[in-house]
């Protein structure tokens, strides 16, 4: 091992009128020049760890801190996180908050001008930057015009234009559809190969970026950690958190987990595997279908001079869900606001089957739905407003969140939020449910919880249009997939008809077994195998 | 986006301002709205142009100001209404005369929108001595939390709108306050981490007596200002001359304190374009004509409703120096580029 850059001695943290410490007794060294991935459920923390690298934690959060923390030789006690800024990078989880100026460029500046670096330096350092991360043809926009990844990029050339030895990231990618999070990973892998920077990040989506770690921690609930390579903990950590292919790798008891479509394919058993599945069909189950709820005929959706959406035509039956997916931009949002009529349609119609139809529509940010004191009280809100009767205790139940009645909604994790979220609307008794990007930022464990939710309100015959950019999901759950591109339809049709030989948009074992196949469980059915077998001892369940 | 410097926005808007805020003659304070939103709708970037903000802050100092004036102001020759039994009399002089004010703060409010969204806070940042740049960059952190506020509020509208909850009144406002404030608050948690990680704030190693001390000019600085502006309102110019100069010992004493922060630099300097020159120009001449007439003339953009309800014609030559204020509408901003 390298000299480490990051030296954590017994560090022990906890948060401000906290029942337990959330970091206890945690040891971590990370050599110079690695790429350490840090992973675990939501509330594992793994956000209060990365923020103890350059001071965040505890002096900007308060708090209890025992232990030390040694960053670049630097005692993060003795000095406040604006001195790390020479030595450690930060990106947050959301790019729309730490974008601080109106031009890329005085974003990526106003680090080093606050530092008091020379005028001339920070001119070559700018344009060093802007080439780094491939943003150079941005370099005048207004960050509120840039789509996620580019936001994210600028965001990394800011944290890295004062040349920091370490770039610590936290869930970079999890507000960004694929293309975006591929190109946040690119050149953080570019930037690990090229200029030996020491890369620290977090995530939850792990098929993006195991393969590239060259160490990782698991932390689990309790607090302990777990440390190995990225096979190691391949083979340690709880299924559910693995990328599909893994998964399957370890249902089928292989040896060897492979980390990406490219390590699959060279492997015996999955070749194998692939000759026994051959090209046959082995259709997803799903529930049965019931009447048409909606109905929207050649829907045209302008905003200002701008046309959003047009010749947008589907239809949605009782029981059955339509995933909507697309890169960022692509009307996804804008299509459930067409129905909910929040925006106006300027061509086309939307019809209900019911003459007074109930929609039940979860934004993006759950947070937006909350303001009263438990979580039972949210539901009885809804239930008031809709004018129906509730049994809110089943309700919960039926999100497993039973548990929470009595919480205050800002206590739950991302996860659980998210299905307060979908209980609070459901409430309301919805016939046609709309989900803007449910799974986004949850972890593995959690989106299992939600898929299962949503596997129940299926068969009880709710109607849903989901818009996701999680394929994986889109191929476990959906009837209907609409892919959404330059403002129209460009594909309309069945997971297998739309999911089946795309590049960016086809799932990881479609990648690699091709044909029909989408699924893990669809795979595991056809070599006999009925359920999702876990191989080994498993850590962070 | 803007073709001007910050630095030339400043100037415009202050030359706007100062008669907004001496001035009460109904013609000279539509004109000045009409300026305003005249250069708004040809310079300001359009993603922050909202006619539908500017509708809702007009009626919103228009009820309160005319409400509170026609209340609160029982003189006048035209009696509207006779409350009685109350012996209270509700005057068309007050309700005219609290319209005028209304119109004239709202037309200070727009300006001082049009200002902010055409600013470039950072270019600002630079331009501004050492000592008050923070106060740019803060204005600029500032600035940039709004859109992500408005945002937030649109979908939080949204989402409860889809419980079935409808906004009728006070009381129905605490399902959207409470998730705004909430998100808000976070939002602000974030950006204010995003800065200290970029070293915003430099190294401060002061002893706490000497931060007292630094404290104390930013706070004489506002304390001369806000006394400057009410006493230009009572018309006591030797009050207001003496809290300008309060006001301007502030400003100074902010300057010259050696910062606390370590040295700033700056990524570009910036320089004015001719367009600047002109309006700067304009500007200030616009401004110090309009002074030199308000000391040889000040019946000329008065207006007092009070007995009797009438209006005097506005000097002339007020019309014509305010024209000057004009002349940034020669320079819009490229939309294309927002």
């Amino acid at each position: 091992m390298n000299r480490p850059i990051i030296d954590i001695d017994q560090l022990t943290y906890a948060w401000p009128e906290a029942d337990r410490p959330t970091l206890q007794q945690l040891d971590w060294q990370v050599a110079q020049g690695s790429f350490a991935l840090l992973i675990g459920r939501s509330g594992s923390g793994k956000s209060t760890l990365l923020r103890s690298l350059n001071g965040l934690v505890p002096h900007f959060s308060g708090g209890s801190f025992g232990g030390r923390v040694l960053v670049n030789d630097l005692d993060t006690r003795q000095y406040a996180p604006r001195d790390f800024a020479w030595h450690v990078g930060f990106v947050f989880q959301d790019p729309e908050a730490q974008l601080l100026t109106n031009r890329v460029v005085d974003d990526i500046a106003l680090g080093m001008e606050q530092q008091g670096v020379a005028p001339a330096v920070m001119r070559k350092r700018v344009e060093e930057m802007l080439d780094l991360v491939g943003v150079a043809h941005l370099r005048d926009r207004a960050p509120e015009t840039l789509s996620g990844g580019e936001k994210q990029r600028v965001a990394i050339a800011a944290a890295l234009a004062m040349h920091p030895p370490i770039l610590v990231l936290d869930e970079p990618t999890s507000q960004l559809d694929p293309w975006g999070a591929e190109e946040v990973i690119a050149a953080l892998q570019r930037m690990n190969d090229d200029l030996g920077l020491t890369v620290v990040m977090s995530e939850h989506r792990l098929e993006r970026v195991l393969s590239h770690a060259d160490t990782v921690r698991l932390l689990d609930d309790e607090g302990n950690a777990t440390d190995g390579t990225p096979q190691e903990i391949a083979q340690l950590v709880s299924a559910v958190a693995l990328p599909p292919l893994a998964r399957l790798a370890r249902s089928l008891c292989m040896r060897w987990v492979p980390l990406t479509v490219k390590h699959a394919r060279s492997q015996p058993e999955f070749v194998e595997l692939q000759h026994r599945l051959g090209g046959g069909e082995s259709p997803l189950p799903r529930c049965e279908l019931g009447d048409d709820v909606l109905t929207v005929t050649d829907l045209e959706v302008k905003l200002g001079r701008a046309t959003i959406l047009r010749d947008v035509s589907f239809s949605v039956r009782q029981g059955e869900l339509v995933a909507v997916i697309g890169r960022n931009g692509s009307g996804k949002t804008t299509l459930l606001r067409a129905v909910m009529e929040f925006v106006p349609r300027t061509a086309g119609q939307v019809d209900f089957r019911s003459t007074n139809p109930r929609v039940g529509y979860v934004p993006q940010r759950s947070g937006s739905l909350f303001f009263c004191e438990t979580l039972g009280d949210e539901l009885r809100f809804t239930a008031r407003k809709r004018g129906v009767v509730v049994n809110v205790e089943e309700r919960l139940a039926e999100v497993n969140l039973s548990w929470a009645i009595d919480r205050h909604p800002s206590t739950l994790s991302v996860g659980e939020r998210q299905r307060a979220a979908i209980a609070t609307v459901l409430a309301g008794d919805p016939d046609l449910l709309l989900l803007d990007e449910p799974t986004r930022g949850m972890d593995p464990w959690h989106k299992r919880q939600l898929a299962a939710v949503i596997r129940r309100l299926q068969q009880r015959g709710v109607a849903i249009i989901m818009a996701t950019h999680d394929v994986e999901l889109a191929a476990e759950l959906a009837h209907t997939v609409m892919m959404l591109g330059d403002g129209g339809v460009v594909s309309l049709g069945s997971p297998a008809d739309v999911l089946v030989d795309s590049l960016t948009y086809s799932t990881q074992l479609n990648k690699v077994f091709g044909g029909q196949w989408l699924t893990v469980d669809q795979v595991l059915r056809a070599a006999g195998v009925e359920t999702e077998g876990v191989a080994g001892k498993t850590v962070g369940m | 986006m803007t073709a001007l410097d910050s630095r030339t926005w400043i100037v415009w808007g202050v030359a706007c301002m100062v008669p907004l805020l001496v001035a009460r003659h109904p013609v000279i304070v539509l004109q000045l709205l009409g300026i305003v939103l005249i250069v708004r709708w040809l310079c300001a970037p359009i993603s922050s142009f909202r006619w539908q903000w500017i509708a809702r802050i007009a009626l919103i100092f228009g009820a309160i100001g005319v409400v509170f004036n026609a209340l609160t102001v029982r003189t006048g020759n035209q009696v509207a209404w006779h409350l009685l039994g109350l012996n209270w009399i509700i005057t068309w002089n007050a309700i005219v005369y609290g319209l005028v004010a209304s119109l004239a703060m709202i037309t200070l409010v727009i300006t001082g929108i049009t200002v902010a969204s055409a600013l470039d806070w950072i270019a600002l940042s630079r331009v501004l001595p050492r000592r008050l740049a923070p106060l740019a960059a803060a204005g600029s952190v500032a600035w940039s939390f709004l859109p992500g506020a408005s945002h937030a509020l649109a979908d939080i509208r949204e989402a409860q709108a889809a419980r079935g909850h409808a906004l009728r009144g006070v009381r129905d406002l605490l399902p959207i306050v409470a998730p705004l404030l909430d998100t808000s608050l976070i939002r602000a948690l974030t950006m204010s981490e995003a800065l200290e990680v970029r070293g915003f704030g430099g190294s401060a190693t002061q002893s706490s007596a000497r931060q007292t001390r630094v404290s104390l000019w930013p706070l004489l600085l506002i304390i001369g200002a806000l006394t400057t502006t009410y006493a230009v309102s009572l018309g006591d110019g030797w009050f207001a001359t003496l809290a300008l100069a309060v006001a301007a010992l502030g400003l100074v004493g902010m300057i010259r304190t050696p910062a606390e922060t370590s040295a700033t630099t700056r990524y570009r300097e910036s320089s004015l374009t001719r367009a600047d020159v002109v309006v700067l120009i304009t500007s200030a001449l616009a401004l110090a004509s309009f002074l030199t007439l308000f000391l040889v003339n000040p019946a000329g953009v008065a207006f007092n409703p009070y007995p009797d309800l009438r209006l005097d014609a506005p000097d002339y030559r007020y019309l014509l120096v305010l024209t000057l204020l004009l002349v940034p509408a020669l320079y819009p901003a490229d939309r294309r580029r927002v």
